[in-house]
């Protein structure tokens, strides 16, 4: 073997402190009321939930601002001055038909033509 | 470990659950670390173990060590996660691995520099070479813990300890130099 018996014994013996959270989630886990049934899956996905629950905060948050900027694009000036027609002029290509209907509908809407 | 803090801890008193965990854990972290690479991995399995070691407390039956009790309690649990994780190569003959001439042993080696080969060494390597060396397990049960055969756990014992024996080589080369 490469190592002695002494080198042996002192790996047997090895101490590494663990963190201070590693007693929180035991503490956490003896504290619930089906510890001991819950399937060790669960157990770590509720040791984690902290980060998962960010994690899911943060993509809601992005897809909610992702949709908002489209809908905020999607939506035509209610002006009938330039920015109405810069909008219509910004539009993507094949798109410009579609805004001058989503502009027409907008304005009649709100009453502004008839 | 105290009888009294033993049975305190299977009624399920937490100071004594506390006092357990707070006695074992830099032990049973330890253990973990040379199964596992990553110390934020060791930790989880740690923390899985020692919870299973508190909550089956009384299937210890008294009669022999509490700490080797602990001691097989988490050696089991990091081989159930590692049996999912690892795989094991093809049995080779002792005579297809080639050992290096220099088989002594290294006594200037301490105990956290043996920790950081055995970490770099390839998980089924590490695994087997845990088991057999620092744990004392033989061949076959090694095979039945880990759902191998027998010359599979050989060769793996041989396939780590050449590994082993060159790193240490090259750390000689490297010191020498």
């Amino acid at each position: 073997m490469p190592f002695s018996p002494h080198q042996v014994d002192a790996l047997q013996q090895l101490r590494v402190e663990p963190g201070p959270e590693s007693w929180t989630s035991i503490d956490a886990m003896l504290s619930g009321p089906d510890a001991e049934r819950s399937p060790m899956w669960i157990r770590l996905a509720k040791r984690r939930m902290p980060a998962i629950a960010a994690s899911v905060a943060a993509a809601l948050l992005i897809v909610g601002g992702l949709y908002a900027l489209r809908k905020t694009e999607m939506q035509p000036p209610l002006h009938v001055d330039n920015r109405a027609v810069e909008w219509i002029l910004s539009a993507p290509d094949g798109a410009t038909t579609q805004r001058i209907n989503d502009a027409y509908q907008a304005y009649r809407s709100a009453g502004m033509i008839q | 470990m105290n009888p009294d803090i033993l049975k305190r801890c299977k009624l399920g008193e937490r100071s004594a659950q506390r006092a357990v965990y707070e006695r074992y854990s830099p032990l049973m972290l330890g253990l973990c670390m040379r199964y596992f690479s990553d110390r934020s991995q060791a930790e989880g399995v740690m923390v899985e173990g020692m919870f299973k070691v508190l909550t089956r407390i009384d299937q210890f039956s008294g009669s022999g060590s509490f700490e080797g009790w602990v001691r097989r309690t988490m050696v089991n649990e990091c081989l159930m996660v590692l049996r999912k994780e690892v795989r094991f190569i093809e049995d080779l003959s002792e005579r297809e691995i080639a050992l290096p001439d220099a088989t002594g042993t290294d006594d200037t080696l301490h105990e956290q520099e043996i920790l950081t080969l055995i970490q770099s060494l390839p998980a089924g390597y590490r695994t087997v070479f845990n088991l057999y060396v620092i744990e004392g397990y033989k061949h076959r049960e090694i095979a039945e813990l880990l759902e191998i055969s027998i010359n599979t756990s050989k060769s793996q014992l041989l396939l780590a300890r050449k590994r082993l024996q060159e790193m240490i080589r090259e750390r000689e080369t490297y010191l020498n130099l």
